[in-house]
Formats: structure tokens, sequence, C-alpha cells
């Protein structure tokens, strides 16, 4: 039987991804669901207008979707499918994360103005 | 089912944390999308309505589903970070001690997230 296996470059594009959220979660979870102020826009675009905000949510936005989407594909590699389904999830697996990535942009900017 | 045969042979920690790991990925990644598909209501319906939406998800069955995607996320984190040393750092013969770290840890930042949502929650 043919065994395939993950890439070099996936392996360590997950870790390198792993290793921003691993920093900028924390900092996402304690400025947010753990401050007592409510949900709104106003406080959305409060501080999304600050643009070391916006910066780190465009990164975790980024790393999080590309984490989530390789790790799906490294699962999809485990039950050994035919080398040109993979290739196929691969593709569309990264149109899909090329979308999402330039959807959640378009959202974030939407509550910077 | 032959992946699930390897979760009853092997009584190893390794494979409960490979196991868990996996799955608390495949729950984050739908986390994921529901999270930008909620936000993305600004872009789409409006200020008010995103407003709307934040009031109608202030109640206690969201926070809890909240709380316990923090819980997910905290353990998928930890457990990462155990794979990113033992990787790294060629710590393999430690990783039932790790693992039984990322657990403590995890249990530890779950009460501790408890006590900041017990307000909300009740």
């Amino acid at each position: 039987m043919n065994i395939q296996k993950t890439p070099l470059w996936s392996w360590l594009g997950q870790r390198i991804s792993a290793i921003i959220i691993a920093v900028l979660l924390p900092i996402h979870i304690i400025a947010v669901p753990f401050s007592d102020k409510k949900i709104s826009f106003s406080f959305v675009s409060e501080r999304l207008s600050h643009a070391e905000w916006l910066i780190i949510d465009i990164l975790l936005l980024t790393a999080c979707i590309y984490h989530g989407l390789n790790g799906l594909y490294s699962i999809t590699i485990d039950f050994n499918p035919d080398k040109r389904i993979s290739k196929w999830i691969l593709f569309f697996l990264y149109l899909f994360g090329i979308m999402l990535i330039i959807y959640g942009i378009l959202v974030l900017w939407r509550f910077i103005r | 089912m032959i992946y699930l045969r390897d979760f009853i042979l092997n009584k190893h920690p390794g494979q409960t944390a490979f196991g868990l790991h996996r799955i608390s990925g495949i729950i984050l990644i739908f986390y994921l999308l529901l999270h930008i598909i909620l936000h993305s209501t600004a872009l789409i319906f409006g200020n008010d309505a995103y407003n709307n939406l934040a009031k109608r998800m202030d109640n206690p069955l969201a926070h809890l589903l909240e709380l316990s995607i923090i819980v997910i996320a905290s353990f998928h984190l930890l457990n990462g970070l155990r794979l990113i040393l033992i990787d790294f750092f060629l710590l393999t013969r430690f990783q039932k001690g790790l693992f039984f770290a990322v657990k403590f840890a995890t249990a530890f930042i779950g009460i501790y997230s408890l006590s900041i949502y017990f307000e909300r929650l009740f």
C-alpha cells in the first residue's frame, strides 16, 4: 500500500502558526470575554480603533484559519485517501481558507469606520 | 472503524491525548466558523442587527458554550505546547508527566474562567 505522509512544510507551518496562536489567543481571551464589558458595536470598534489590536486580530485570524484547515488536511491524510483526491482536498481547503481570511478581514474592517 | 481500535488496544496516555487533541481541534474549527459568521452580521445587516444579536447572545446558555470553548481551547493550546516541547526538545521520555501537567493546568484555567463566568451563568 502506498502510504501518504504530510509534507515537512505542513508540519513546520502547523508549529509556527501554533506558536503565534499560543501567544495571541490568551491576549484575545483576557481582553474580550474576560473583561466585564458587554459586547456591542461600540465596544468592538473602540478596541479595533487601536492599530495594535487590529494587527493582533488580523494575525490571529490568519494563523487560526491556516492552523485549523491545515489540521483538517492532516486528519484526511490519516485516512490515506487516493493521491488525486487528497490534492483536490488541499486545493479546496486553500480556496476556502483564502476566501475565509478575506471575508474575516472585511468583517474586521467594518468595525473601524 | 479500524481507527477506533487503537483507542481500545493502546492504553498509553499519549493515545488519549491524541484523541482529545483531534476532537478538540475539530470542535474549534467549527467554533471559528461560527465566530466569523456571527460577527459578520455587522458587515451584512448593519450595526443595529449586530447590537441586537449581541443582546440576544447574552444569556446563560450562550455563556456556558463560551466557557466550554475557552476550556477546550486551553486544553488544545496546552497539549499543543506539549507536542512542540516533545518535538523540538526531544522530551518523549517525559510525555506522560507533561500530559498530567496539561490536564492539571486545563483544570486550573477551567476553574479560573468559571469564577469569572459565574455571575453570567446564574
